[in-house]
């Protein structure tokens, strides 16, 4: 896995370039700002698959160079870690809403970024084999991207949407009273599969995304609210529980903002959406030493629910 | 905040470079002194604010990893308080949380010297 990490601070560099070549990471590229990581970025002949950003740098801070980072086509899918000793909430809530996918503390703790680093190379080898697999002969490389049902599809043009496992991270980063004033919400294409098997795996990405904006526009006034898609037709909100309104108000709301649609996917007769909510699922304190769960259970939740409206009406 | 609990392979490698980082925390100690000798008595300007955090901001980063916990924590008090956001905090308040921070960096240098 080939990391770039960027750190102002020369004796950060050298700890994390021993601990991570500790821990059987080699290939690692160090930038010492912003500025210099955006032209080894330009200059690497092979792309990077995991960066590391420090937050706080004079000059273009790590939050900055995330977005610009993400902002580029061949990294928008890719790893971003933050990385900083004042973990306080601005920045925490900055870097996701940049992009990032993961957020450690410094100091360097080995176990930590073990733990981490493992997880994250998990997902760099699942995207490789899933490249491999859309360029092996008999496949157009530039084809449009064909999702199967169950596979994640990136709301690169969806604001405030992050991926599944970032959104996770993210709820880990919340001290007791942040994680109990959040809450979840599984929201359900419930056509999603006859859409799919109609229509194929690009439609199909197209129409979730159309879906991933209605979701984005519904909930525009809640600040710092994340939206995941999670396969199959499904995805997952996260807002402030001050912010969440009544399941079925945010359901008439989505339906209303999906209608819009109607006459462009009748002329391409293609079926609309047809959209049902889940609860709002919150944590309870007893679940402050997993809040992930909340994202598990807001999908039970929606996928539980039987159809409750048809928006094809 | 505890220090991890490295490797030998990690230990050895630390220990290479904690003497540089032991010259930089003498360094800075030196240049924060200045700066509050400088000020005695008056606000720190908004040059001297950003030194002082900087310095802060790099020993909070890595002290603990060299095995410098409560440094760690000097720092990461000295940072917070120099980025906090609203009005700067006046000389009573910034005075002993620097003052803090430069005892324990002269403790850890002498210890170690």
């Amino acid at each position: 896995m080939k990391i770039l990490a960027v750190d102002d601070d020369p004796d950060f560099q050298a700890v994390l370039k021993t601990v991570l070549e500790g821990l059987g990471y080699g290939d690692l590229v160090l930038a010492q700002s912003g500025t210099h990581a955006l032209e080894l970025i330009e200059r690497a002949p092979t792309g990077f698959d995991c960066f590391i950003l420090d937050i706080q740098m004079p000059g273009m801070d790590g939050i900055e160079l995330c977005r610009k980072i993400r902002s580029m086509e061949a990294y928008k899918d890719t790893p971003i870690v933050m990385n900083t000793a004042v973990a306080d909430r601005d920045h925490i809530d900055a870097a996701f809403a940049a992009g990032a996918t993961d957020y450690l503390n410094k100091p360097v703790d080995e176990v930590e970024i073990k733990a981490r680093l493992g997880v994250i190379e998990r997902l760099v080898s699942e995207r490789l084999r899933a490249q491999v697999a859309l360029s092996s002969p008999g496949t157009d490389t530039f084809a449009a991207p064909s999702y199967g049902f169950m596979d994640g599809i990136p709301l690169k043009r969806v604001d405030g949407a992050v991926d599944l496992f970032a959104m996770g991270n993210y709820l880990k980063t919340l001290g007791m009273f942040r994680a109990l004033s959040v809450c979840a919400v599984g929201v359900r294409v419930v056509n999603a599969r006859r859409i799919h098997d109609l229509e194929g795996g690009y439609v199909f990405g197209e129409v979730m995304i159309d879906v991933g904006t209605c979701l984005a526009d519904c909930l525009e006034p809640a600040t710092g609210r994340m939206i995941a898609y999670a396969g199959g037709g499904v995805f997952v909100c996260l807002l402030s529980r001050a912010d969440m309104p009544e399941p079925e108000i945010l359901a008439d709301r989505l339906r209303e903002y999906i209608n819009e649609f109607q006459e462009v996917y009748a002329d391409l007769d293609i079926q609309l959406p047809t959209i049902s909510v889940g609860p709002a699922v919150h944590i309870r304190a007893v679940q402050l030493g997993s809040p992930t769960r909340i994202i598990d259970e807001a999908i039970a939740a929606v996928k539980a629910k039987e159809m409750d409206f048809a928006t094809t009406a | 905040m505890n220090a991890p609990s490295p490797s030998s392979r990690l230990q050895a490698g630390l220990a290479d470079l904690r003497t540089g980082f032991l010259d930089r925390v003498a360094d800075r100690c030196l240049e924060i002194e200045g700066i509050m000798a400088a000020a005695e008595g008056d606000e720190l300007t908004t040059s001297e604010r950003e030194t002082v955090a900087l310095h802060a901001h790099k020993t909070a980063g890595v002290a603990a990893t060299f095995g410098f916990s409560r440094l760690g924590e000097r720092a990461l008090d000295v940072e917070r308080l120099m980025t906090q956001t609203g009005d700067a905090p006046s000389w009573e308040v910034v005075r002993p949380v620097i003052e803090a921070l430069l005892d324990e960096m002269e403790r850890v240098l002498d210890e170690t010297a």
